[in-house]
């Protein structure tokens, strides 16, 4: 087992016995050799063409070792009032990804379960106005290899399959407040005869509202 | 989190109050007019809450309940012009008032009636028209 410039990084029984998850980002190439007693030079950290003596090297076959990189995302978080009819974009250039790597990428948008609402070019392209319900979500940057299975909206993103990597997530809180239904009335009051018109307590109620107010105990 | 509060507008949208529940509200003395009763759920930073101001001018992330109505009447009795009338009772003529002896005017309300009462407040009828009051025959039935 060699580097992609014949240093021998191992002498393994067969192939199948090595782990190539823990060698890092690179090439291997895995050789078979043939020699005769007295061969100087196999040894890890020597290189395969210092041997000598007599032998013969097969072809080689080479293992790519691919480890993307997420990166590092900076900006937000964001909050954003949906509901409005205000579109809710994010900034162009709010989001900046530094040390990202991999053969592929993808802006990626989850709730917070890790469940893909969207896969837009960019984190500005997505109005977070219009999508449905109160959920927060998260803008991720996705690194990957080619073959990744999983990467599609709907699907969740703890179940990938392939050769991929994160970055931090960055935080967009969707606040949809709401302010319910009123049922009751219409009240009709005779003005300026002196009596008070209150509504009655309990003559109007509430459903569906969200948020509180801990002075109402009693309507 | 959101926060929540009543608001009492006119028909306009104009914040008439902001109570802390609608039944703290007395409509009395308001004026003849139309109100509207509303939930407000709100988040921190909503701009505008204020009475005075109005509810369209909102900035801020918001959203209003459906509206309750509350209808203040101002009904007005009017003015009546005419009379006194005199008439001798119980002389088997009828005694009306004379068509076109009295007016009305100033009275406003959805409904209305004629009330003829005693000295004392207590009626003695509810006739369709005044000019059809027969006094003596009134106040035989009513006696």
């Amino acid at each position: 087992m060699t580097n992609d410039i014949g240093n021998i990084l191992g002498l393994p029984l067969t192939p199948s016995a090595v782990d190539f998850d823990v060698a890092g980002q690179g090439d291997c190439l895995i050789w078979y050799l043939s020699f005769e007693d007295g061969l100087i030079g196999l040894e890890v950290g020597l290189n395969a063409t210092d041997f000598e003596g007599c032998y013969d090297l097969s072809n080689s076959i080479s293992v790519t070792r691919n480890q993307p990189d997420g990166g590092v995302l900076a900006g937000g978080p964001f909050e954003f009032c949906v509901g409005d009819g205000v579109a809710d974009n994010i900034p162009v250039g709010a989001i900046n990804v530094t040390d990202a790597s991999g053969s592929n990428n993808q802006w990626v948008v989850t709730d917070d379960l890790g469940n893909i609402l969207g896969l837009p070019q960019t984190p500005s392209a997505v109005d977070f106005d219009v999508a449905a319900g109160q959920v927060d979500c998260l803008v991720w940057y996705l690194s990957f290899e080619d073959g990744l299975i999983g990467l599609e909206a709907g699907l969740n993103v703890a179940d990938f399959i392939g050769c991929f990597d994160f970055s931090n997530p960055i935080s967009v809180t969707r606040t949809q407040p709401e302010g319910g239904v009123l049922a009751g009335g219409p009240f009709e009051f005779c003005d300026g005869d002196g009596v008070a018109d209150n509504i009655p307590q309990g003559a109007i109620t509430l459903s569906g509202a969200s948020g509180s107010n801990p002075m109402d105990n009693n309507r | 989190m959101a926060q929540t509060q009543w608001i009492i507008t006119d028909n306009l949208g104009n914040i008439l109050g902001l109570p802390q529940m609608p039944s703290a509200v007395d409509f009395d003395g308001l004026g003849t007019g139309v109100c509207f009763v509303w939930n407000l759920s709100f988040e921190l930073g909503l701009a505008g809450l204020e009475t005075g101001l109005n509810v369209e001018d909102f900035e801020g992330c918001y959203n209003l309940s459906n509206p309750i109505s509350v209808i203040r009447n101002t009904p007005d009795g009017g003015v009546l012009e005419g009379g006194p009338f005199q008439f001798c009772a119980e002389d088997g003529i009828p005694d009306f008032i004379p068509a076109g002896s009295n007016s009305l005017t100033g009275n406003e309300g959805n409904n209305s009636a004629w009330v003829v009462t005693d000295l004392n407040g207590l009626i003695l009828g509810l006739p369709q028209c005044l000019l059809l009051l027969i006094l003596s025959q009134l106040e035989l039935a009513f006696a």
